[in-house]
């Protein structure tokens, strides 16, 4: 009976701290991991959108200096009137006048405004200086502290700290059976003991250490994700309004295209397709950035959860199992002696 | 509901008032000769504001129409429209014309989302610092515990030898 005391003692012990679950430990290393991605993707879409846009800006300033060239009936007219050959009346040759006047300025035009594109990047509307932004350092440091969370709850320490010391304890076992042998039924038993009550001491010293420091932070992590909640909102807008720009730039580009009376349906359909296929890509970075609130809710629920500082119940049990094997056989070697 | 006229009038004062009073940050974009939006006939830009004020009314008659918090949402609202007009549009010229417009549009907001966005130093410094924190202290608890046990592991080792001496003796 003044055994059993004990084993209550210790069982208590055993489980008054533990590391949280590894399913919930492995959601909350997944959502910060998430909340990381999605910041910086974010932030990587609103540059690399701008710069696609860009080029649909470029590719249209190309396309129109053709729209504006004068069309070929309009350059032998104004050819005709050039040479003073035309044999006809004074109205037509005024029309071939005018027309020659008509396409020299378009010429103009198209010099001076139509052909000014680029082959550089030239990105359209963006929020700048997001690289190194506030909000990108937090997700990194938040990132950081994922990182080191999942790394620490990991079981595997705790394990090693419990099989270090029941291996010290056998150990000690030995040389006591060594030097005394006498002692060795009571003695190896109760140093097995006490070295499994040592590693338990131990592997909850050392998970109130880390659940310590996720309670601690729990409210930071509430109160940072309201604040990229308010921000991501405003990338997540910037995002939606470049894939809107894409859209409506890249079909003024597909009807100027369709202008062009030398272009085919085919080609036409070619480009529309090509066209339909990469507006959707730009739109999916829109959809991906829309996804902000979702993911920092979950950031949120599954910190919560871990600090809420619910042991691991299978790994309870089974330093349970272990410690009333090892007392079992402490008392039955007691029992044996007396 | 006001008459266009009257629409386009209440649009022209706030939009001043818009730019001088609030956002000085820049010059303004909303000069429709920039994009080559000027009027032809077609008043494009008073048919825009004209839906703006048709569909969705901005914040009562007032002296300040336009706050800093209202002015993303008129702009916003402003993009939807350019953005149906758009989709909508038959005609190349007119539809690079909104798209010009968009991107106008597009810049005023992200100009205003920047600013705020590049405010919030202060506001994430703390946390950012507290992260960082607890990550050096998880991984220096980590890297003791595995240090603790690497350490019991090797008493253990010298033990094991000390009683195989023991035993010989």
């Amino acid at each position: 009976m003044k055994y059993f005391g004990l084993v209550i003692c210790l069982a208590c012990l055993a489980g008054c701290a533990g590391l949280p679950e590894a399913e919930k430990a492995s959601q909350l290393g997944d959502a910060i991991t998430a909340t990381g991605k999605l910041v910086r993707d974010s932030i990587a879409s609103n540059r690399t959108n701008a710069i696609r846009n860009g080029e649909e800006v470029q590719a249209s300033n190309l396309l129109r200096s053709k729209e504006i060239r004068p069309s070929p009936s309009e350059v032998a007219m104004a050819s005709r009137a050039n040479v003073q050959q035309v044999a006809g009346s004074p109205e037509a040759i005024g029309d071939a006048r005018a027309a020659f006047e008509k396409a020299k300025a378009q010429q103009l035009a198209a010099k001076q405004a139509g052909l000014a594109f680029t082959l550089a990047d030239a990105p359209t509307s963006q929020i700048n200086g997001l690289q190194n932004s506030a909000q990108m350092q937090a997700a990194k440091a938040l990132e950081g502290y994922g990182d080191a969370l999942k790394k620490a709850i990991d079981e595997g320490t705790i394990e090693k700290l419990e099989q270090a010391s029941v291996k010290l304890g056998d150990a000690a076992s030995n040389v006591v059976t060594a030097a005394s042998p006498l002692s060795a039924p009571i003695a190896g038993p109760a140093l097995k003991v006490g070295s499994r009550i040592a590693g338990f001491l131990m592997g909850n010293a050392y998970a109130n250490e880390i659940q310590a420091i996720i309670v601690a932070r729990n409210n930071d992590v509430v109160a940072v994700v309201k604040l990229l909640k308010e921000d991501m909102a405003l990338v997540a807008d910037s995002v939606k309004r470049q894939a809107d720009f894409f859209e409506i730039q890249r079909k003024a580009n597909l009807q100027l295209i369709g202008q062009d009376p030398n272009v085919t349906r085919l080609q036409l359909y070619n480009e529309y397709y090509t066209a339909r296929k990469e507006a959707g890509t730009m739109r999916a970075t829109a959809v991906a950035a829309a996804k902000y609130a979702e993911v920092l809710d979950a950031l949120v629920e599954a910190h919560a959860a871990v600090a809420a500082a619910d042991p691991n119940s299978e790994l309870f049990l089974k330093r349970f199992v272990v410690l009333a094997d090892d007392l079992a056989a402490l008392i039955k070697a007691a029992k044996k002696e007396a | 509901m006001a008459t266009l006229e009257e629409a386009k009038a209440r649009l022209a004062a706030a939009s001043q008032r818009f730019h001088d009073t609030e956002i000085k940050w820049q010059p303004s974009l909303w000069d429709s000769s920039d994009f080559g939006l000027q009027p032809q006939g077609n008043d494009l830009f008073g048919n825009i504001f004209s839906n703006i004020f048709g569909t969705r009314p901005l914040s009562p008659p007032a002296p300040r129409i336009f706050s800093q918090r209202d002015a993303p949402r008129a702009l916003r609202a402003c993009f939807d429209v350019l953005y149906a007009l758009g989709s909508r549009s038959t005609d190349a010229n007119e539809t690079l014309a909104y798209a010009a417009a968009m991107d106008a549009v597009s810049t005023e907001l992200d100009f205003i989302a920047e600013r705020r966005l590049l405010s919030r130093t202060k506001e994430y410094a703390p946390f950012t610092a507290a992260f960082k924190s607890a990550a050096k202290t998880l991984k220096e608890a980590k890297a003791k515990a595995d240090e603790l046990a690497q350490n019991l592991g090797l008493a253990a080792d010298v033990l094991t030898a000390f009683s195989k001496i023991i035993a010989v003796v």
